[in-house]
């Protein structure tokens, strides 16, 4: 909890932001935490008791509209306000107090997060490197022989590939679909109205590619149908490049 | 249109802010999205000449600078003399960013439109941005967090380190700085990191969908990935393959630097 609201001043600051305009409970809840970037976030238990107590003394009122309780500054709650104005510009001089101490915050909280992945990152790449020398004649032989099995086993993986697909492909239209539902929804961050459309110009590609594999699962592919299909997909690529431009 | 001249701590409380230009020299510069009245907080200044704020109330376009300090010619920021600022800057978090430093470090949290953030040898923190971000430094370094959308970085000597980075267009060019990244990709995800000497690393989820691509021409490369192609020919080394089902893509290319692709937890 903020140090910033004591000795009553959480209620000076309701006042203040019912005075600026009426607003349901959930939304002063959202500013304060907005004002505080995040710091403070107040809950319902706080919030909802000091209103009703602000009521009781008759400093706020309450219609309610669309069933939820909308809440504007009285008279009387004008009053407080203008006759504590010294103290809410000093309230003010400390929340930008606070806010410098969350600029700080952020700072260190990134740096600290920054450093230990720096770390951890490092030491993840040296671990295999190390690992990578010490075995560095064996893996070189190792491969050789590995190359050699791949060859024989390449035949009889395309057929097993083949079915493989098919059965992939169903899971992978329901998979894609699935994290795609998944990401987006999750997505706070960009403007809603791209990240819906990137959201659906992924689902198309994501759809794409599963009907070009379950199509190919079923056919023996050679180089030359597969050329084909790359003349094909750049044609297609450099038509679309043509409408996204 | 109103203009302040700023010559020591001051707070100013502004309307509606749709754009800021902001540049300082040396000292701190925080700006940080909020849905409180765009502020501006300058708590220390040393200067010889002052710090002009003009805001244009029509257009919402605030900018906070010192009236002999332009966009062009940053290096020539350097020469002059030592001003030192602490000032913090809250806007919404629409408002498109432009922020500029020489000495200064600078954090910018919480914006979603166009953010650039230029500095020379001064440090940059982004701490939840999303949108269009370029950030170019000389030898400072970028650190972000929780990045998405899109992230231009370009360095000489300064280092890129990208936690829990969600991009959806990466790309980082940077002659000698390291590229540290640890992300998280969409399909339609695309991560394009280039250094001459600087190393890079990476690291993905192990249920990655990506087409990857590493290489260097004298630096040593690493995967954790074992599904990756190897492809060493004379004056280049490569490693290469599809991930998962593939789709989001990443390319790493170093001169001389090392690259390595790790492995990280499932996604």
């Amino acid at each position: 909890m903020s140090p910033v609201f004591g000795h009553g001043r959480l209620r000076l600051y309701l006042l203040k932001l019912l005075e600026e305009s009426p607003r349901h409970g959930y939304e002063v809840i959202r500013l304060l935490q907005d004002r505080f970037l995040g710091v403070y976030s107040p809950s319902p238990g706080t919030i909802y008791p000091r209103l009703a107590r602000l009521e009781e003394e008759g400093l706020v009122t309450h219609e309610v509209i669309d069933g939820k309780k909308v809440f504007s500054i009285t008279d009387r709650g004008r009053d407080e306000l203008n006759a504590r104005l010294d103290e809410l510009d000093d309230l003010e001089q400390e929340i930008s107090a606070s806010v410098r101490d969350i600029a700080r915050e952020v700072k260190e909280d990134v740096r600290d997060t920054v450093k230990s992945l720096r770390e951890e990152l490092t030491k993840m790449a040296k671990d295999v490197r190390v690992g990578a020398q010490e075995d560095g004649k064996r893996l070189g032989d190792e491969q050789k022989a590995h190359f050699r099995r791949i060859k024989e086993e390449q035949k009889r993986q395309w057929t097993e590939h083949a079915t493989q697909w098919q059965n992939e492909s169903e899971r992978l239209t329901g998979e894609w679909r699935r994290i795609w539902a998944e990401v987006w929804a999750t997505v706070g961050g960009a403007p809603a109205n791209r990240a819906a459309l990137d959201a659906e110009l992924g689902g198309l590609l994501a759809d794409f590619v599963a009907r070009v594999r379950e199509e190919a699962s079923d056919t023996r592919l050679t180089r030359e149908t597969v050329d084909q299909v790359r003349t094909v997909l750049d044609e297609a690529s450099t038509r679309i490049r043509d409408i996204l431009r | 249109m109103q203009l302040w001249t700023i010559e020591g701590p001051e707070r100013l409380t502004f309307g509606r802010v749709t754009s800021l230009d902001v540049r300082i020299v040396a000292g701190r510069l925080a700006v940080l999205a909020s849905e409180g009245p765009p502020t501006l907080e300058v708590a220390e200044l040393e200067s010889a000449s002052p710090l002009v704020v003009t805001y244009d109330e029509d257009t919402g376009k605030l900018s906070v600078a010192f009236k002999d300090l332009t966009w062009d010619g940053m290096l020539g920021w350097l020469r002059r003399d030592r001003r030192h600022t602490v000032a913090t800057l809250t806007v919404p978090k629409q408002c498109a960013v432009n922020a500029g430093v020489v000495s200064a470090s600078a954090v910018v949290a919480g914006f979603e439109n166009t953010t650039q953030v230029k500095g020379v040898s001064g440090a940059i923190v982004l701490d939840g941005v999303s949108g269009a971000v370029h950030a170019n430094t000389v030898s400072g370094d970028v650190e972000s967090r929780s990045m998405e959308g899109d992230l231009a970085f370009n360095s000489v000597s300064g280092d890129l380190t990208v936690a829990d980075g969600t991009p959806r267009r990466l790309r980082a060019n940077t002659v000698s700085g390291r590229i540290t990244a640890d992300l998280l990709l969409r399909p339609t995800g695309r991560v394009t990191l280039t250094t001459v000497s600087g190393d890079i690393l990476v690291r993905l989820p192990e249920d990655v969908e990506a087409d990857v691509t590493i290489r260097s021409t004298s630096g040593r490369l690493v995967s954790t990935f074992d599904k990756l192609s190897n492809e060493s020919g004379p004056g280049t080394k490569s490693l290469s393959g599809r991930l998962g089902g593939g789709m989001a893509s990443l390319s790493a290319t170093t001169v001389s630097g090392q690259a390595a692709l790790l492995k990280g937890e499932n996604a």
